[in-house]
């Protein structure tokens, strides 16, 4: 009977768990995510950025654990200068028309202090996929008449990262004209909401 | 009627003054311009605002790291500053406008290459104005002893 008990406790228990793993989708409106592309060189700071991600990231509030995919529409990254995302779209570069997406795989997450994270996982571009490792800022918020003002459904994760890219790491050189205007190790930062509903 | 080396000393003379004018105007017009451009310009982090992130509490969406802008458009400056007391610059109303900030750093580059460049030609039309009065110096020696 004590044992009894204590198994259907347990399973209770993981049952209740197990249900606070909550799913949100990431790209259901233009402004619920932004994926920016920042080069610093002597000459100039430029950034690329798109909203054009989707997928989703799942998250359980009570363990602070999780994991995720997105995938970044990289024909659409704008520098806000017409020929340079022209440029930036070629086949010396990001070759959008081989490789139009990036992508951002989560296996990973350690909670730190507060909203803290140290999340893993893998990064592709152009076909080349490496493990990347970086800090994030993740924060929760339940379903509430705020969040539904604001244009979300159901409940809200945000999550905030940044990590350096190797531009030589996938494929890319940098050589001639863009020698010194464009850097040789990019920051990536993204920042996406995700909503259950 | 003048001789051929007269025409071409004269040539020489005018274009290397011409040289030395535009290029020294070069260089000084490039501290005036750098200068003014600086008097205009102050570190700003550029942010998207949307309803998301005041959801948040946060002032907006940080576009890129914060930079030095040349900013004359008063309208373009939102108020409040951001987490480390940087001013903020408004991402939407500079896009409606069609405006590409101007960085100082890209302004100070080309001011180095302005000066480089007009440096260099001061030099090139010093050295054909010496070219021109060395020319004309030997024709008045071979003149005085024909």
């Amino acid at each position: 009977m004590k044992l009894t008990c204590w198994i259907l406790s347990l399973a209770l228990v993981s049952t209740t768990v197990s249900a606070q793993t909550k799913t949100f989708k990431v790209g259901n409106s233009p402004t619920h995510q932004l994926v920016q592309v920042e080069s610093v060189t002597e000459l100039e700071t430029f950034t690329g950025r798109t909203e054009k991600a989707t997928g989703s990231i799942t998250f359980d509030p009570t363990k602070r654990t999780g994991g995720g995919r997105i995938t970044v529409d990289l024909a659409s990254l704008d520098t806000g200068i017409p020929l340079r995302n022209d440029h930036m779209r070629s086949s010396g570069w990001l070759d959008t028309s081989s490789y139009p997406t990036a992508i951002f795989e989560v296996n990973s997450v350690q909670a730190r202090a507060n909203n803290q994270y140290s999340v893993t996982g893998k990064f592709t571009l152009r076909g080349v996929t490496k493990t990347v490792t970086t800090q994030a800022t993740v924060r929760h918020m339940k379903a509430s008449p705020q969040t539904e003002k604001a244009g979300f459904k159901g409940d809200v994760l945000q999550v905030r990262a940044s990590f350096p890219v190797k531009l030589s790491d996938y494929g890319i050189k940098i050589s001639g004209p863009a020698t010194g205007k464009v850097a040789e190790t990019v920051r990536v930062s993204v920042t996406f909401y995700g909503q259950t509903g | 009627m003048a001789r051929p080396a007269d025409r071409f000393g004269r040539i020489l003379r005018t274009t290397s003054l011409a040289v030395v004018v535009l290029g020294a105007a070069t260089v000084v017009g490039s501290f005036l311009v750098r200068d003014q451009m600086r008097a205009s310009s102050d570190r700003y982090q550029l942010v998207r605002k949307t309803s998301q992130s005041e959801l948040f509490g946060d002032v907006g969406e940080p576009i890129g790291s914060p930079q030095v802008y040349v900013v004359t458009d008063p309208q373009a400056v939102l108020p409040g500053t951001g987490a480390d007391g940087v001013k903020l610059l408004d991402d939407d109303y500079l896009r409606k406008k069609g405006s590409y900030p101007l960085q100082m750093q890209t302004v100070d580059a080309i001011a180095d290459y302005a000066r480089l460049g007009g440096g260099l030609a001061v030099l090139a039309g010093a050295g054909g104005l010496l070219l021109a009065r060395r020319r004309s110096a030997q024709r008045s020696a071979t003149g005085s002893r024909s």
